[in-house]
């Protein structure tokens, strides 16, 4: 194999976030319209790596991806050693935007992949007018505790193992082995107790259930993809978003909850063509 | 106890043979589910890469399809013995209970979604994880691998 880069460039961005100092990680790649990515709870933004070295979307869009705190190779902020990490709706919106405002993105699209397409959904419902679109993968409103997450974080457990064992039955089985693994892997770097902080967000904080029909889908330009076998944001789960939204709401064959990770050329084959409808709307004027 | 167990464990049981004579519906099925639950020991023994995964399981766990159980017992991430119920007292660290089409589906080569996987099945409610859950979620891959074990083998 001859050596070569990759178009991706990665950075390491000093802010304050949610009022403390941070530094965040921050891939990117392509130029054109802005689509800020979103990673799965415990994982990080290499997930978007098919993504970010595919031409058919780079070549019209700038994607970047960012690892949220304590995740991939953003830090935790000074003193989480006397924390005990807890996402929050409140904390995740606030982070999206501010990072967003940083970055001086004008209007990006945003899409964002389980924790991350249930916080597109309160981005749809109470910032819609800062995003020209809005991509939701794997949404659901709501998804009750199904086993007890205080497995991820026992020191008689070693969390890499059980979180990716928690996740792996959510990759489609049709997905190829590589990516599979690559997949797990992330899972398996996370740090002690972020997955399980992630799912407060997940299972407990971020319920969105009774405002599902408050969301204006066509307003907010919301688009919904679900892979077929994610039992986590069921298909039925996304398909009822949509009709009680508006938004247009499909449902991805042969793929599951990570879908730009597990299979990223087959995600790109569904991701398509919505970019082709957002790019052909913003030369239109805003709404 | 690794080091003091000797090399060949594998108990292979005979599929239990119908004695009685009866001529029950169903029965047939029965008795394939009965001949993959005991194939588990030779495709689990022959794959490195789980038993690897596995090296450091020991313990004894309940099987229940339908109404039928086996206690499967590992040494070192190998499958040592599988032992079909009735049992009298059965000593065992955790329980997976489903019915028998659900691990039917469970086992095509290629299960529809929502049939996929331990937790899928779990979370419609399907599957029961009952008991000592440590073992099993401590090696929960090698666990997931072990009973997906037959898809190996399923024709379709």
């Amino acid at each position: 194999m001859s050596p070569r880069f990759e178009p991706i460039v990665g950075r390491y961005l000093n802010m304050t976030l949610l009022g403390r100092p941070h530094r965040l990680y921050v891939e990117e790649a392509g130029a054109g319209i802005p689509l800020l990515c979103l990673h799965t709870a415990g994982s990080d933004g290499r997930q978007y790596r098919g993504l970010l070295n595919d031409a058919r979307v780079t070549a019209n869009y700038r994607i970047i991806a960012f690892d949220m705190p304590w995740h991939g190779k953003s830090s935790p902020p000074v003193g989480w050693q006397n924390e005990e990490y807890r996402l929050t709706s409140r904390d995740y919106v606030r982070m999206i935007l501010e990072i967003s405002d940083a970055l001086e993105l004008d209007r990006p699209v945003v899409m964002g992949c389980s924790i991350g397409g249930r916080i597109v959904l309160y981005l749809a419902h109470q910032h819609a007018e800062k995003f020209r679109a809005i991509i939701g993968l794997e949404s659901s409103p709501h998804v009750a505790p199904y086993y007890d997450v205080s497995w991820l974080h026992r020191p008689d457990v070693h969390g890499g193992e059980v979180c990716a064992g928690v996740v792996s039955g959510l990759i489609s089985p049709t997905a190829p082995e590589a990516e599979r693994w690559e997949t797990l892997w992330h899972y398996m770097q996370g740090g002690p107790g972020v997955f399980k902080g992630d799912l407060h967000f997940y299972k407990v904080d971020g319920d969105i259930r009774d405002k599902v029909d408050e969301i204006d889908g066509r307003r907010s330009n919301l688009y919904l993809l679900t892979g077929e076998y994610d039992y986590s944001c069921t298909s039925e789960a996304t398909l009822d978003i949509g009709k009680r939204t508006g938004a247009e709401a499909v449902i991805m064959k042969g793929l599951g909850h990570f879908p730009m990770s597990e299979e990223p050329a087959r995600f790109v084959s569904y991701l398509l063509p919505v970019l082709e409808k957002i790019k052909a709307g913003a030369a239109v004027p805003a709404k | 106890m690794p080091g003091l167990v000797p090399g060949i464990h594998v108990f292979k049981l005979s599929t239990k043979k119908d004695v009685d004579g009866r001529d029950k519906p169903g029965h047939d099925r029965e008795h394939r589910e009965d001949a993959m639950i005991e194939r588990l020991a030779e495709l689990v023994n022959a794959d490195a890469n789980v038993v690897r995964r596995g090296r450091f399981v020991n313990t004894t766990f309940l099987v229940e399809v339908g109404d039928k159980g086996y206690l499967v017992r590992i040494a070192d991430g190998r499958i040592v013995a599988i032992t079909p119920g009735p049992f009298i007292t059965p000593n065992y660290s955790f329980a997976l209970r489903a019915p028998r089409e659900a691990w039917q589906t469970f086992w095509q080569k290629l299960p529809p979604p929502g049939f996929n996987d331990l937790f899928a099945l779990f979370k419609r409610g399907l599957l029961k994880i009952e008991g000592d859950l440590h073992p099993f979620m401590a090696n929960l891959l090698y666990f997931k691998d072990v009973l997906a074990a037959p898809r190996k083998e399923a024709a379709r």
